[in-house]
């Protein structure tokens, strides 16, 4: 079931993935999964006992709210919405990762040159 | 922002709990639906799909915790969910042990509460003066004394010094009767300084409060009432400012009247100012008290006093010497019994709430053994060892306060039985507002504080104990009569030890108090015990009657009570035995004897023909005081049997002799028997015809045949009919004076006899508990004994020993402790005998018996268990 290569997410990365997700549609929590696997070629496996409780704590800090909602299925679902501080956290997140992986990377001699 | 959003998504989620948890609920439905599409798109079984999808999610539980931590306001939550989940379980489980423990923890919590009541109401609270704690006493430290008043003339030197550090006020005793022109009564007067008002900060409840101006030597006198005497003597007359009241027969005018319990120093009336004439003040000594300025702390004044002290003394000669100046806490009327009496009765209270926890305790372990397999299994499903404790804390917290709840109607029903009692041992210490006692907000506040603190207390070992084990035996344990709960049961035993020996010191001291009283009770007073009536009076300085008036006034009033209906006979005295008042006694000399054995000291009463009669004084021999005895005839004497014994063996042998009081001499014609004095002790005595020793104060006794309710109003008024400006007292009956006498002691031994019992009932309860458990513990076993052809008998002695043993290591430490109880109190209390082998005796044999009566009961059921009946229990 499980494969030797997937990655199990660090919180704050994971935050990052669920931000950039409803960035771009509100989502409800099995397809905010399911697309954070797709979007990763399946490498990273979204297990469940985290991302309900990493929704809970981003709707607290006031990064997203939620709301009911029907699908496309006409089934009745938690849907989750980007706030405008969510909005600009996804930018700070965002330009932060890239600074720090961009790092690594030079660290560990992948890209040089770049700044 | 984001900080305020998150506070209030928690706090919704708080009080939104129920639609949060639907919510989650619903939206896990919807994900695991999905999987389970998602499975059966790739193949499976519906219902194969939908286990995939539930392993796939993991612990369901898990997530839902997970979900909730992350909403929770955490430690209230936790708080609640401890409560509730404590709540539930009380409920569901069996009541008889909660019940248990709620039922004596009430008795013990609520006694507890019920003194800390009164003794706030009768010692802190009567003290109505503002910031109370930045008042102190002050006073001369002396070679010879630790703390003794300073003169008049040095505390004006000190109130000058210190002026900037503290406000001084001193007072002294002034006036004794208080009359409205139509009657005149006692009232303790009190002359003060300019200073004790200031000091004190009290508000009036009418007129004003003594004012510098009142000082001065032309002012008119006024006098300030306390609310005691403005509704005794004025009726509570709400127009009483202006109005003219006789202090010693002197007018005053009503400035104001002070709020209820208003009284200091000590029990005091009424208030003038205090303005020494001509040489007066050189003998004066004023009791000082201080409110110290913002800022200045108490050892800065205690400095500058001790100083100035030493500097007025420096050119004086006195045979005392003056070391500086004393600085104490003011305690407004606090005397050293009551606070002796109090202390007491705190330790008292504390043993029993101790007594009451350790039950508790006990009780909670018992209860614990039979939920060992339910905790074994929450904390196999991750439930931590602090979790589960907490929530058998939370229990005994629950329980703790529903007992504080029904303390509080203990507390209430022992305080209404305080007011029908010990009420007069209050009157008797001069303490105020115990007609005021009862419970208020702060009593419930006590209660509450008290039943979270007893509930973590009991609540502690349950839940070290209970949470301590490992997993596997608590599994294992449906298993009767293992050997895990080996521990627990030592526990046990442990807390029941604590039990019996807090409630034999109990007992002892309980007991001894009460044999104390009985004592008193049992001792002869040496006079009519009932059907007494006594009145005190004062003739006034200027007197409407003629120049003889001591001898007129006497003959108008044995004349004229004699004759009312009612009253049998009637005489005049100038002290009652049995009361501190004229308890002073002066040095005699038996005539022809120069020697040191031919002196002694002796109470010295003036007495009407008719007094032996009226008090039912015995005449041992000679003759008594009669109407030959007069004014200008040969002085005569009477004695007490101790002082005649004293110096002539044979009684008779007194009769003739002179003793000499006071550079007089007076011819014995009589020996009376002894009466016991306040201090119950036959102090010896001489009584001496008022006809040749006139008296301006005194008491009246009169025997009485009738009611004497009624008669005591008729009684006074009689009085006044002769002169309004007599001060008359309240007219008391015998027995009540001898009640007062040991007032102290019952009341002791009332309270202390009561946890006595209470302490006992506990230690009962207790003992039982442990008992039957271990007999229910070991059902199985002990029906294989049988089986195997145990003796009924055997079983019995072995199911009693368990108890026992705890009892009589309990006794042991119990007799140690109460034997270092009652050295203590030997001193405080009159007849109290610390080896009074009998009370020691009985209050050991008496706790045995119960103890060993309680273990028969539930062992007597163990032997009698038939062996098919408990193999099959389990």
């Amino acid at each position: 079931m499980m494969s030797t290569d997937r990655s199990d997410l660090l919180q704050g990365t994971l935050e990052l993935l669920v931000l950039k997700t409803l960035s771009l549609e509100p989502m409800h929590g099995w397809g905010i999964a399911q697309r954070i696997e797709q979007m990763s070629s399946g490498i990273f496996e979204v297990s469940q006992g985290s991302l309900y409780p990493a929704l809970q704590r981003m709707k607290n800090r006031g990064l997203i709210k939620s709301e009911w909602r029907v699908t496309k299925n006409n089934r009745r679902a938690r849907y989750y919405l980007l706030t405008p501080a969510g909005h600009r956290q996804l930018q700070a997140e965002s330009r932060a990762w890239e600074r720090s992986s961009g790092a690594v990377n030079q660290v560990l001699g992948w890209e040089r040159g770049s700044a | 922002m984001s900080w305020r959003d998150g506070v209030w998504s928690r706090l919704r989620g708080f009080f939104l709990r129920r639609r949060e948890e639907r919510e989650m609920d619903e939206e896990l439905a919807f994900h695991l639906e999905m999987q389970v599409e998602e499975n059966v798109t790739a193949g499976m079984s519906p219902k194969e799909a939908r286990r995939r999808a539930i392993l796939e999610f993991g612990g369901v539980e898990r997530y839902r915790e997970a979900v909730r931590d992350e909403r929770r306001v955490p430690v209230v939550d936790d708080l609640w969910r401890d409560f509730r989940q404590a709540w539930r379980t009380l409920l569901r489980t069996p009541g008889y042990y909660s019940a248990v423990i709620v039922l004596t923890l009430s008795l013990a919590m609520g006694t507890s509460v019920a003194i800390a009541t009164i003794v706030r109401g009768l010692i802190t609270d009567p003290i109505p003066v503002p910031e109370a704690d930045r008042l102190f006493a002050f006073g001369r430290t002396t070679s010879r004394s630790f703390s003794s008043n300073p003169t008049y003339e040095d505390f004006r030197v000190w109130e000058s010094e210190v002026e900037r550090l503290v406000e001084l006020g001193g007072s002294t005793y002034g006036s004794l009767t208080i009359g409205d022109g139509s009657t005149t009564s006692y009232a303790r007067g009190f002359r003060v300084t300019e200073g004790f008002f200031p000091a004190l900060s009290l508000r009036p409840r009418l007129g004003r409060v003594l004012l510098p101006s009142d000082h001065e030597p032309s002012s008119e006198p006024v006098v300030v009432l306390s609310h005691r005497v403005w509704e005794r003597v004025l009726d509570g007359d709400p127009e009483a400012v202006g109005r003219t009241v006789l202090l010693d027969g002197r007018p005053h005018t009503v400035a104001g009247v002070l709020e209820t319990g208003a009284e200091f120093p000590a029990p005091v009336d009424l208030w003038y100012p205090l303005q020494p004439a001509g040489d007066e003040a050189a003998g004066l000594y004023l009791d000082v008290i201080g409110r110290l300025r913002p800022g200045v702390v108490a050892e800065e004044v205690g400095a500058a006093l001790t100083a100035i002290q030493q500097g007025l003394e420096a050119d004086r000669s006195t045979d005392e010497r003056t070391t500086g100046a004393y600085i104490g806490p003011w305690t407004g009327r606090f005397t050293d019994e009551a606070i002796q009496a109090t202390r007491m009765l705190h330790i008292a209270v504390l043993l029993l709430l101790l007594i009451g926890a350790a039950n508790s305790s006990g009780l909670m372990l018992t209860k614990g053994i039979t939920r060992s397999r339910e905790f074994a299994i929450r904390a196999s499903l991750g439930a931590t060892r602090w979790r589960l404790g907490r929530q058998l804390l939370a229990e005994s917290v629950i329980l703790a306060t529903l007992a504080g709840l029904l303390g509080l109607l203990v507390a209430y029903v022992t305080i209404r039985l305080v007011r029908l009692g010990p009420a007069e041992t209050f009157a008797h210490n001069n303490m105020l507002g115990w007609e005021r006692l009862g419970l208020d907000g702060r009593s419930l506040t006590y209660a509450l504080v008290l039943s979270a603190l007893v509930g973590i207390v009991f609540g502690m070992t349950p839940a070290l104990k209970a949470t301590g084990r490992d997993l596997v035996t608590g599994l294992r344990d449906g298993t009767p009569a293992s050997t895990t709960d080996r521990g627990r049961s030592r526990i046990l035993r442990f807390l029941l030890c604590g039990e019996v020996a807090f409630a034999l010191v109990l007992l002892t001291t309980g007991g001894l108090l009460a044999r104390s009283v009985f004592e008193i009770v049992r001792l002869d007073p040496g006079h009519a015990e009932e059907g007494v009536l006594t009145v005190r009076w004062t003739l006034p300085a200027d007197s409407a009657l003629p120049d003889d008036r001591t001898v007129t006034f006497q003959s108008l009033l044995l004349d004229r009570l004699g004759a009312m209906p009612g009253v049998e006979t009637v005489a005049v005295t100038s002290n009652l035995p049995a009361t501190r008042f004229g308890r002073w006694s002066r040095q005699y000399q038996v005539a022809d004897s120069g020697s040191a054995a031919g002196t002694g000291r002796a109470s010295w009463r003036s007495i009407t023909p008719g007094y032996l009669g009226s008090m039912g004084i015995t005449l041992v021999v000679g003759r008594d005081i009669d109407g030959t005895d007069r004014e200008g005839s040969p002085p005569i004497a009477l004695v007490s049997e101790t002082l005649a014994r004293r110096h002539w063996p044979n009684l008779i042998e007194s009769i003739g002799r002179r003793i000499t009081l006071e550079e007089e001499g007076w011819t014995i014609v009589g020996v009376v028997r002894d009466v016991l004095g306040p201090n119950r002790d036959p102090a010896p005595a001489v009584y001496i015809p008022q006809s040749q020793s006139p008296i301006s104060t005194g008491f009246v006794v009169a025997r009485i045949g009738g009611n004497p309710v009624s008669l005591a109003a008729q009684l006074r008024a009689e009085i006044w009919r002769i002169d309004p400006a007599i001060a008359v007292g309240e007219v008391e009956t015998i027995e009540r004076i001898l009640r007062d006498t040991w007032a102290n002691e019952r009341t002791l031994a009332l309270l202390v006899g009561v946890f006595a019992v209470l302490a006992l009932v506990i230690t009962v309860i207790s003992l039982y508990a442990l008992i039957a458990h271990s007999v229910a513990r070991r059902k199985q076993e002990i029906g294989i004994r049988l089986a195997l052809g145990a003796l009924p008998r055997q079983i019995l002695q072995a199911a009693m020993w368990d108890g026992l043993f705890a009892v009589v290591v309990g006794t042991t430490i119990g007799a140690v402790l109460g034997f270092g109880a009652s050295r203590l109190m030997a001193g405080m209390v009159y007849g109290f005998n610390p080896n009074d082998s009998l009370v020691l005796m009985l209050a050991t044999a008496g706790l045995l018996l119960v103890v060993v009566l309680t273990s028969y009961l539930p062992a007597r059921n163990a032997a009698r268990t038939d062996p098919l009946i408990s193999l099959r229990a389990e």
